[in-house]
């Protein structure tokens, strides 16, 4: 369908591109050769403590800074420590991704726990209260968490439409910047970079934590 | 050809004049610039990260046609259909025919300012379909029939008492709301979760799209971008052809970059990629329209072309001291502040546009902040030469630049000059401070303090106090 109404300009556009780098191909590096730079700033950066810092104490930090709530565990401790957070929180139900360790969920109580079978409507999931999964990985230097529609993370609506989100981390999974990013985690799922709570800073600067995403991040650093 | 009476020197006067404007701006330029100056400090490497990104960004434009055509092969690989679109009107009817396929009235949107740049939404409209903005700050700017004023924050110019009372009137009609921002942010979260839920086709811009994966990005910060990406049927998504990047690692460079610079976070709360069409998670159908817009005209200019490095992080407008006072509507274009400056008159032309080489002191604060090292100063006065050789001159311009170029050739003509308007200052700063003067003098000097002549030279004053000295 498409083909037809477009095939013209797609041809257009890249002989215009073409032309514009034939033309001037020879001066291309002109834009910036011969130019002072006054980029680099006159005082030294401070010395970052984040480098004596453990990723794990430094994602922990971070997320501290964004108002999320941490929560440092053993393995065995993770039902536990899952449903004490549970216990102080308002929340009546709650969804899961399929694969997520079943025993995690034990000993969370008086809640209704359902399990995405990938067919609910955004509709009936924005009805659930929470969410709980575990990631792909983090970051510590940003303090944030990666999903990728793993099995024990779900597809993306149940992580965005419930007002809770619990997510578990294993210290071991927890990267320290940004940039080896992609050597751990494929792009070939959608991939949802989380760094606190959702938050719009749209009327007068002022800070709101949560808008549209979940508005409670609750984060279980296990190891 | 004389310069038009539009642009920017008549755009600003209005602006500057409006105190609480410029105090609104004065205090969300200065709280961003603090904010991005603490985080980007913390990354000891990031000088080294933004010669990354601008080698980058010169590598996709140096094979530009190269880069697209393997991205179209990637995306259309991973089920998605590619788009060209040469101009605005085209890159319009295509998204109108994909979203009257689908039988749609309304759609919802992240915010974008390639959308903006092709109007689309008043397009749309035109065309019997609504395009409901749900990035808080466009929302606001929408239902109140006005224009961004920032890129990261079109509503800064809007107070809060301005928003409450603007949705008593729209989306929260009939009931009586506080004017706290929380109170205000979740009066549109609940006008908005019925959009998300209900909503077919969503539109998007693009802050990313790699060529080797055909993984397309999008950063964002309330989650209405996630709802727009993950719950619609239908994707359409909106990119400038030098949008491109490589390979994802090239991608993680730029998620450093663009945070840092843009919001002055480490890294905003929410940033999604896909790649293609997911089954059972997503849209079922995705589009990606590539678009032209003169992009290709900006890039056959060898130094002009940086401008299309641009990630739109909005850094330079925060430290511009002309954008600070002027605002963001003074620049008559979606794209303001430095970038706009160099970015509108190559990408637009138009008589109004080619004032923008002259919105600016050239004093260099923008080049400094760039995450992808645009020497906007050099474009600036690139585009300027380029202007006025092309005709745009002005009469009295000429005149009075020779008259400045006579007194400033020689030392000894200054200091003459200089002397007799002290001489004479009391009547003279009369004239330049409070007689209203005719002509191009009146009208420069509407949009600027001029400074009283003070007593003495400098000259005058060393030579009292320290010519003694020996120096």
């Amino acid at each position: 369908m498409e083909a037809s109404s477009n095939r013209p300009s797609r041809g257009a556009i890249l002989e215009l591109v073409k032309a514009a780098l034939r033309e001037k191909s020879a001066s291309h590096n002109s834009a910036t050769a011969g130019v002072a730079t006054p980029g680099a700033p006159g005082t030294p950066f401070p010395i970052m403590k984040q480098l004596e810092q453990s990723a794990t104490d430094l994602f922990k930090e971070v997320l501290l800074d964004y108002k999320a709530t941490v929560r440092r565990c053993e393995e065995h401790q993770i039902p536990s420590v899952i449903a004490e957070l549970f216990a102080h929180q308002e929340i009546s139900s709650a969804v899961i991704p399929s694969g997520l360790d079943s025993s995690w969920i034990e000993q969370i109580k008086g809640i209704e726990l359902i399990v995405d079978d990938g067919f609910r409507s955004a509709g009936e999931l924005a009805s659930i209260d929470a969410v709980i999964t575990g990631c792909a990985c983090a970051i510590a230097e940003t303090g944030t968490l990666v999903l990728s529609c793993q099995p024990d993370e779900g597809r993306r609506a149940i992580t965005l439409l419930p007002d809770f989100h619990f997510c578990v981390v294993r210290s071991q999974a927890i990267i320290r910047g940004v940039k080896d990013l992609f050597k751990h985690v494929s792009a070939t799922n959608p991939i949802t970079l989380i760094s606190g709570p959702s938050a719009t800073s749209d009327i007068e600067l002022k800070r709101v934590e949560g808008v549209h995403g979940p508005r409670n991040l609750f984060v279980i650093i296990v190891g | 050809m004389a310069r038009a009476k539009t642009g920017f020197p008549f755009a600003s006067i209005e602006q500057i004049n409006n105190s609480q404007l410029r105090a609104n701006l004065k205090s969300a330029t200065s709280a961003i610039r603090e904010k991005r100056a603490k985080v980007v400090g913390e990354k000891q490497d990031w000088e080294e990260l933004r010669r990354k990104g601008e080698r980058i960004k010169n590598e996709v434009l140096a094979s530009l046609d190269e880069y697209l055509l393997e991205l179209e092969e990637s995306v259309t690989k991973v089920g998605g259909v590619v788009h060209w679109a040469a101009d605005s009107s085209e890159a319009n009817r295509i998204i109108l025919s994909l979203i009257q396929e689908h039988g749609e009235s309304e759609v919802i949107k992240v915010k974008s300012l390639t959308t903006d740049e092709l109007h689309l939404n008043e397009y749309l409209a035109n065309h019997g379909i609504s395009a409901v903005e749900t990035d808080l700050a466009e929302l606001i700017v929408q239902l109140a029939h006005d224009k961004p004023s920032h890129i990261l924050v079109p509503a800064i110019h809007k107070s809060r008492s301005e928003i409450k009372e603007l949705f008593e009137n729209t989306i929260s009609k009939g009931k009586v709301l506080g004017d706290g921002p929380a109170e205000l942010a979740e009066a549109s979260r609940l006008y908005l979760r019925e959009k998300f839920l209900s909503a077919k086709v969503a539109v998007s811009g693009v802050n990313f799209a790699v060529a080797e994966t055909g993984t397309v990005c999008i950063v964002e910060s309330e989650g209405n971008g996630r709802m727009c990406l993950t719950l619609p049927k239908v994707l359409i998504s909106v990119m400038g052809i030098e949008k491109v990047l490589p390979k994802l690692d090239d991608l993680a460079v730029f998620l450093e970059l663009l945070p840092r610079s843009s919001t002055g976070e480490r890294m905003n709360p929410y940033t999604s990629t896909w790649t293609g069409v997911h089954t059972g998670d997503g849209p079922e159908e995705f589009h990606l329209v590539i678009l032209d817009n003169r992009r290709s005209h900006v890039l056959a200019d060898p130094v002009g072309r940086q401008a299309l490095r641009c990630i739109r992080c909005s850094a330079c407008l925060n430290v511009c001291p002309v954008y600070e006072r002027s605002g963001g509507h003074a620049y008559g274009s979606v794209y303001p502040g430095p970038i706009g400056a160099i970015l509108s008159p190559q990408l637009f032309a138009t008589e109004a546009s080619l004032s923008l080489p002259w919105a600016s002191t050239l004093c260099g604060a923008c080049y400094e902040v760039c995450p992808v090292r645009i020497d906007i100063p050099r474009v600036l006065v690139h585009l300027r030469e380029k202007v006025i050789s092309e005709g745009y001159k002005s009469k009295s311009e000429e005149v009075s630049f020779g008259v400045i170029a006579l007194i400033l050739r020689s030392g000894r003509r200054f200091e003459l000059i200089q002397r007799v308007a002290t001489q004479i200052r009391r009547p003279l700063n009369r004239v330049l401070l409070t007689v209203s003067l005719p002509g191009a003098l009146g009208k420069w000097r509407a949009a600027r303090q001029v400074p009283e002549i003070p007593d003495e030279t400098f000259r005058m004053w060393w030579r009292a106090n320290r010519s003694d000295n020996g120096s």
